[in-house]
């Protein structure tokens, strides 16, 4: 379980620069003993940098960052990946190709007199008990995604990074392969970061995430922290779904198609944010047209166009307004996001 | 998009039996004729066991030194690609490929007569070889050395490995097979080597391809005839080897 007492990763405006680009930018963050961290963003946005910085392969050129109490990056100070007891597992999985499931997983372990014991516990915990034998090429790609999760686990490390791990799976077997992942992660304890462009990856199986946008963090928080409650336009844009409106305030108010309501203490433009879900056909609310339907199956979102000239999606049951097009109106479940907009 | 070529079909067929007939049966038929009348005259074996004695050995230390060169550049330009430092020995890697090695020998004579012990040594032949033939072991190594992914060393680096320890037990067993092929090509076109193994050698030291050539050029072709066939079976060799080490 989390404990926000001990600190498993600390970093202290990290900065790191790949040839011409900055590619992660004074970048600060705490992850807790115990939990699994997701770092989100699009792609490019740093993310994998990062990572590759927990783990040793990319040397910070400003910046601290301690494994739990030790400085393991810094002024002058840098402790070499096979130093660190950080476990990782590949977006392409890097299996050894010359090597079996159970030479794979040893070869942390060399030094270790419980080796093989070691070996057949964790071939045991991530099910992969009758494998052992196997070349690592004769497996489903589940299965050697698993080889490389045990391998990584299997020298116990302090931390375990994951690099984009499902996005090599098949879709259908992706939302299984993660609660597996979770609770194999979970039964070993063993502290999480994983990286991921995938919002729904990262809101499915992480205690808190991290949004990354060009290089920076724009917000750590809970699943529901970062979904209900983004802190800024692009955390809101990318996770989930989102009517956003660009919008003038004037005198600390702005004027929304959702009517008037507070501004952000000195944000001349801000930007309104309404998830689709917040919206409800409300007899007596906001006037529109529907003007097109997209029908999901679990519900279906409704392209509206209020009286103000405004458009907005709204997300609905599936068995309301199967009429389609027509007048509608509609009221807010919650108050909308006014958060202070940037310049792209 | 095929064509039927009718008639012609028979037509196309001698062209290229022709060009193999010249190629290779000519030659053949040609040198295995001089070997009979060799051993009638009871000289088509005369010195060959020492011939192929010190072409093998020339060519093994040769290849040896080739693919333990090679590894270094071909890392050099596989991982650290667009470095300043592993273009520079990319290319001088190259140079010694590109010159004739009548330059190469030439040149190394001017360097090696300020040594006595490296004048005329076998040390200085080998590393006449190397110069000449390094791309080649070069090129095989990192073919292979392009099929182990950067991301499995950096898991094996995660895992506790120094980098030392990782070429031993990741990079090198998965790129072994290139590096093999590459000192198996050195080792071959060593054999065949003529112009700088003329400048070069120790005194008295013949390989097959300067036997080849002496007794040629003194019309002793008896003699010249098994030296050449048994380079003709080399090249051949060489084939298979090339076939080998670029197979997927």
């Amino acid at each position: 379980m989390p404990d926000p007492l001990r600190i498993a990763v600390r970093a202290q405006g990290l900065s790191c620069r790949l040839g011409d680009t900055i590619a992660v930018h004074d970048l600060s963050l705490e992850v807790y003993a115990g939990e699994l961290f997701a770092i989100l963003g699009p792609s490019g946005c740093g993310k994998t940098t990062s990572l590759r910085l927990l783990a040793g392969f990319e040397r910070p050129d400003s910046g601290s960052l301690w494994l739990f109490d030790d400085l393991v990056a810094g002024e002058d100070a840098f402790v070499p990946a096979e130093r660190r007891r950080v476990g990782m597992v590949f977006q392409d999985y890097a299996l050894f190709p010359h090597m079996s499931v159970a030479e794979n997983v040893a070869y942390g372990l060399s030094k270790a007199p419980d080796r093989a014991a070691r070996v057949a516990e964790i071939l045991d915990l991530t099910g992969l008990g009758a494998l052992g034998e196997r070349a690592v090429h004769e497996l489903s790609g589940g299965e050697q995604q698993r080889v490389a999760l045990a391998r990584a686990l299997a020298p116990r490390p302090r931390l375990l990074l994951l690099d984009e791990p499902f996005s090599n799976l098949d879709p259908s077997l992706r939302a299984r392969v993660r609660a597996e992942v979770r609770e194999i992660v979970k039964l070993a304890g063993t502290t999480a970061v994983l990286v991921t462009h995938d919002q729904e990856e990262a809101l499915s199986i992480a205690d808190r995430i991290a949004f990354m946008w060009r290089g920076r963090v724009e917000q750590v928080g809970t699943p529901d922290e970062i979904y209900s409650r983004p802190t800024t336009v692009h955390a809101a844009d990318f996770i989930g779904d989102a009517n956003i409106y660009r919008l003038r305030a004037q005198g600390g108010r702005v004027q929304t198609p959702f009517g008037e309501l507070p501004a952000p203490e000195g944000a001349d433009r801000v930007a309104v944010v309404v998830r689709p879900e917040e919206l409800q056909i409300m007899a007596g609310g906001i006037g529109g047209e529907v003007i097109a339907r997209e029908y999901y199956g679990h519900d279906q979102v409704l392209h509206v166009r209020l009286h103000s000239g405004a458009e907005v999606r709204v997300r609905v049951g599936p068995h309301e307004r199967l009429g389609g097009a027509g007048p509608i109106a509609l009221g807010l479940r919650t108050q909308p996001l006014v958060l202070p907009a940037v310049d792209e | 998009m095929p064509v039927a070529l009718g008639r012609w079909r028979w037509a196309s067929y001698g062209f290229v039996a022709l060009v193999v007939g010249i190629a290779l049966v000519v030659p053949v038929a040609v040198l295995t004729h001089w070997v009979l009348r060799g051993l009638d005259a009871g000289i088509a074996f005369r010195g060959v066991n020492d011939v192929i004695g010190n072409s093998v050995t020339a060519a093994a230390l040769a290849a040896g030194a080739a693919a333990v060169v090679a590894l270094p550049v071909a890392i050099l330009g596989v991982r650290y690609r667009g470095n300043w430092f592993s273009r520079i020995v990319e290319v001088l890697s190259y140079t010694g490929y590109a010159l004739p090695g009548l330059v190469v020998g030439l040149a190394l004579v001017f360097s090696a007569i300020r040594f006595a012990w490296l004048y005329q040594s076998l040390t200085i032949l080998v590393i006449a070889y190397v110069m000449l033939f390094l791309p080649q072991a070069t090129n095989a190594t990192r073919v292979a050395l392009l099929r182990v992914r950067p991301s499995m060393e950096e898991a094996a680096r995660g895992l506790g490995r120094r980098p030392a320890g990782v070429l031993r037990t990741i990079t090198l067993p998965l790129a072994g097979r290139g590096v093999i092929a590459g000192a198996a090509l050195v080792f071959l076109t060593t054999i065949k080597e003529l112009p700088a193994t003329l400048i070069l050698a120790p005194p008295g030291f013949q390989t097959l391809a300067t036997r080849v050539w002496s007794a040629s050029s003194d019309a002793r072709y008896g003699e010249a005839a098994l030296p050449a066939l048994i380079l003709v079976g080399i090249s051949l060799l060489a084939l298979l080897v090339l076939n080998f080490g670029t197979r997927r």
